[in-house]
């Protein structure tokens, strides 16, 4: 049986590799097929003297074959060498990595507002509760969901910076600064998981384990959150790979908004600069943590759930 | 992108033809003024700023924001005022070999850079061979530099700049903060850190960028060297400035209302009235020198190389009413394709040509496009009055929605004006390969040779070489009033022969023009003594904040 666990993984890994390329491929199609010369392309706008040009072209080998140009390109990613970006004359690793944590502390902190909120919520509301309570936390639901982010992002700012000076409007200072952002990136996460945890926490609630735990005199709560949870949890493991481009996505916004740094800040500036260099980074960076975590997830359902092992 | 929206996007190589050294008159802007009342010493100043630089060395980037930023961190040989008069900086004096060719400074001896190293002719020397080094990749200060050769170091306080024809614009290119000087030792030490460690021997020095976040000067506590009519012989007042970068608007504005920021920069129009009529707020704005934001009309292909279309497009726009209401009067209606605080602005164009949709109607009908359309559009021979307008996307300042204000406008005259949001290398190619019936753009420049930029068939974009005659213009007349203006020294001569220029583009409807480019601030009553130079940038040199 371990062996069979052993290849499962194998494969998964390899599929892993596999869509890497592919995105890597992608990347490199994309520059070549743009409007324009991989050039202008990669200047983004910005007229260059013909030296500089030279100098450009001279970097990307565009003298040689497009197969060579490719291989040399393949070659670069696999020794961790992501070029050089035309914007910040900075190499692209550098750019990201920078930036990296800035994202990470942000996208933790809005996740576990996320689950924690949604949790709470869930548990409160699921089941035979409060019919009022109920109905509000399922519209709030809805309107959390709907929102677009930067109306979210300046209605908590107008209110809780420039009314209440309550919290900064922009920076990465502190943990005064990471409230506001958070909230912003956890609202429509939290709505949704709050949504898919009540489904679970009430077909949980319906079964008859359930009701055995009740006949033995257990506390509703502890009803809910000993048993139920860990039955609605499964369905939002499924998710984690939405959370993650949800939090990816929703950095692009937050981070632009509040004046943080951030790789969805990177993302922006290099998108709308046309810094080529750093799309293509930002893009394998995405395409990196996506894979790692449906390969996670799915490893994971080896390990939650022991039928799919036997397959 | 948006930072390049002053700059103008295509700047190529066309500074090789400029011919005068006549400078321009921001009428609107008081240079670097003097404070009125005593300065206090100390405090940060905090600014919202809209946009990040790119690159901190200005002889790479072209971006406004970086010669806002880099003009505390540098100086320049000399120094321009309001009134466009070029005065000693870093230079005490210098001489111009009469064939213009050779300029000799002669430079202060009292000055060291921020990290120690004194200045000297080495660091000219240093500092202009690093523009034109092609591993430097110069957007912009490159072609400020024009037909330049080198610099020999005559003595240790004595330069030369030589060029390899005459090239009159030199001082006034020289006075930007582009050429600005550089620490030598910085140049050979870090040249791949030039971007993020800018040493120069400005009133401030950069102490920290947090990229995407902020950026903070510190005061330079020997400078001593500023220009005279800086009205501060000493150094900056203020121990230092932050800039926090905040591209929303409305965040930027909340910031400063809310007294988070004592500064912040391109407030909305819709907001002015607010600050206006606040009491611890203070509205100040700048409009630009150079080209206004302008409509080029292609006259060379299409249905705009009739020149009866070209006029009925240019009377079809009700440009009163749209300007109006979109920047809430806070950017001024163009009439000229100059702005007003240029010099060389031909008054006499204001009025000079009106909307009259009748008139439009019966050019149109003389041209040939006698029908109709069920879409409503006017045709010729069945076939549609189509105009397409690539636009480079995205546009700051509103101005797609002005293309859609246009669209709507022109429509009731009959024309199907097609507006294509393009990214950049879609754009370049429309833009250099003359596929397009319109072609949008402004461009910062305090000198009235910029009509040469625009209206000389010298300067025709052409594939591969984006230019600023996107017109399409090739006219002998012209070509002779911008060679007459540009060759002579009296300033009346100037004025009529520019005056000639623009009155014939737009009679001849070559251009559309739209409104006046300006910078709109908005800061706190404590801060005073916030002063322009002559591009409409702020500078904060002689700024200071009250406590009171």
């Amino acid at each position: 049986m371990t062996g069979k666990v052993l290849r499962r993984i194998a494969i998964r890994v390899a599929a892993m590799v596999a869509v890497m390329w592919g995105a890597a491929t992608l990347a490199f199609v994309a520059l070549h097929l743009l409007p324009g010369n991989p050039v202008e392309t990669l200047l983004g706008g910005r007229v260059a003297p013909p030296s500089t040009v030279r100098e450009i072209r001279q970097q990307l080998g565009l003298g040689n074959p497009v197969l060579i140009q490719y291989l040399t390109f393949l070659g670069h990613l696999l020794s961790g060498n992501l070029g050089q970006s035309f914007q910040l004359e900075q190499p692209v690793t550098q750019v990201i990595g920078g930036q990296l944590l800035a994202t990470v502390e942000l996208a933790a902190f809005a996740c576990a507002l996320a689950f924690a909120g949604a949790g709470l919520v869930a548990l409160l509301t699921c089941g035979r509760s409060n019919r009022v309570l109920r109905t509000t936390s399922m519209g709030a639901e809805l309107v959390g969901i709907s929102m677009p982010s930067f109306w979210l992002a300046i209605l908590l700012l107008t209110a809780f910076s420039f009314q209440i000076h309550l919290f900064p409007v922009a920076g990465n200072g502190g943990f005064s600064s990471l409230v506001l952002p958070a909230i912003t990136l956890a609202v429509p996460i939290g709505a949704v998981l709050s949504q898919i945890l009540r489904n679970g926490l009430d077909t949980a609630l319906r079964q008859p384990f359930i009701l055995s735990a009740r006949a033995r005199g257990m506390r509703e709560w502890k009803v809910r959150t000993v048993h139920a949870l860990r039955h609605a949890l499964l369905p939002v493991i499924t998710l984690s790979g939405w959370i993650v481009g949800s939090l990816l996505s929703g950095a692009v916004i937050v981070e632009t908004v509040f004046g943080r740094q951030g790789i969805g800040r990177v993302a922006e500036t290099a998108v709308t600069g046309e810094d080529m260099p750093v799309v293509i980074g930002v893009v394998l960076l995405s395409a990196l943590v996506y894979v790692t975590v449906n390969t996670a997830v799915d490893l994971l359902y080896l390990w939650i759930d022991p039928r799919l092992r036997a397959r | 992108m948006h930072n390049m929206w002053r700059r103008g996007l295509l700047f190529g190589s066309a500074f090789v033809f400029l011919g005068t050294a006549s400078a321009a008159v921001p009428l609107g802007a008081a240079a670097w003024a003097a404070p009125s009342q005593t300065p206090e010493r100390g405090g940060t100043l905090t600014i919202a700023e809209s946009e990040e630089p790119d690159c901190l060395d200005p002889a790479v980037s072209a971006g406004d924001v970086t010669a806002v930023v880099a003009r505390e961190v540098f100086d320049s040989l000399v120094a321009q005022d309001a009134t466009g008069g070029l005065h000693p900086w870093l230079a005490t004096s210098w001489s111009i070999s009469p064939n213009r060719e050779v300029y000799t400074f002669h430079l202060r001896k009292d000055v060291t850079f921020q990290d120690g190293t004194p200045f000297n002719a080495a660091a000219v020397k240093a500092t202009f061979d690093h523009i034109v080094a092609p591993a430097t990749k110069s957007e912009y200060a490159i072609s400020l530099l024009g037909p330049y050769t080198g610099t020999s170091v005559v003595s240790n306080y004595v330069a030369q700049v030589h060029f390899s024809k005459p090239y009159a614009p030199f001082l006034q290119a020289a006075s930007t903060t582009y050429l600005g000087v550089q620490s030598p030792k910085a140049l050979t030490d870090d040249p791949s850190g030039l971007c993020t460690h800018p040493v120069g021997s400005g009133p401030f020095s950069l102490s920290k960028w947090v990229p995407h976040q902020s950026l903070s000067l510190v005061r330079n506590p020997a400078y001593h060297w500023a220009p005279s009519f800086a009205g501060n012989p000493g150094p900056a007042y203020l121990d230092g400035i932050t800039y926090s970068f905040l591209s929303d608007d409305s965040v930027r504005f909340g910031a400063l209302t809310s007294g988070q920021v004592d500064l912040a920069t391109e407030i909305p129009p819709i907001d002015v009235s607010a600050l206006k009529s606040s009491s611890t707020l203070q509205y100040l704005h700048a409009q630009a020198p150079g080209a206004n934001y302008n409509l080029y009309l292609n006259t060379e292909k299409g249905p705009f190389a009739n020149v009866d279309v070209r006029k009925a497009f240019q009377q079809s726009i009700n440009l009163n009413l749209i300007i109006g209401s979109l920047y809430h009067g806070q950017y001024q209606r163009a009439w000229s394709p100059l702005g007003p605080t240029t010099l060389g602005f031909d008054p006499k164009t204001v009025g000079s040509w009106k909307y009259s949709l009748s008139t439009a109607s019966k050019l149109l009908q003389a041209a040939g496009y006698t029908g109709h359309n069920a879409a409503g559009y006017r045709t010729d021979d069945g076939k549609p009055l189509v105009v397409k307008w690539p636009m480079f996307s995205p546009e700051p300042q509103q101005r797609d929605v002005l293309a859609q204000l246009i669209q709507a406008q022109v429509k009731n005259a009959g024309f199907d004006l097609q507006i294509e949001p393009l990214s950049i290398g879609t754009y370049l190619e429309d833009y250099t390969t003359g596929n397009y019936d319109i072609a949008d753009y402004s461009f910062v420049r305090d000198d009235p040779d910029i009509l040469r930029l625009i209206f000389s068939s010298t300067n025709k974009s052409k594939p591969g070489q984006p230019s600023q005659n996107v017109s399409l213009l090739t006219n002998s007349q012209v070509d002779g009033w911008l060679n007459q203006g540009s060759t002579s020294s009296s300033t009346a001569v100037q004025d009529a022969t520019y005056a000639k220029v623009q009155e014939y583009v737009l009679a001849q409807a070559d251009v559309v023009p739209m409104y006046v480019p300006s910078e709109l601030l908005g800061a706190s009553v404590k801060v005073h003594g916030l002063a322009w130079d002559p591009d409409a940038f702020p500078v904060y040199y002689s700024t200071w904040i009250s406590t009171s």
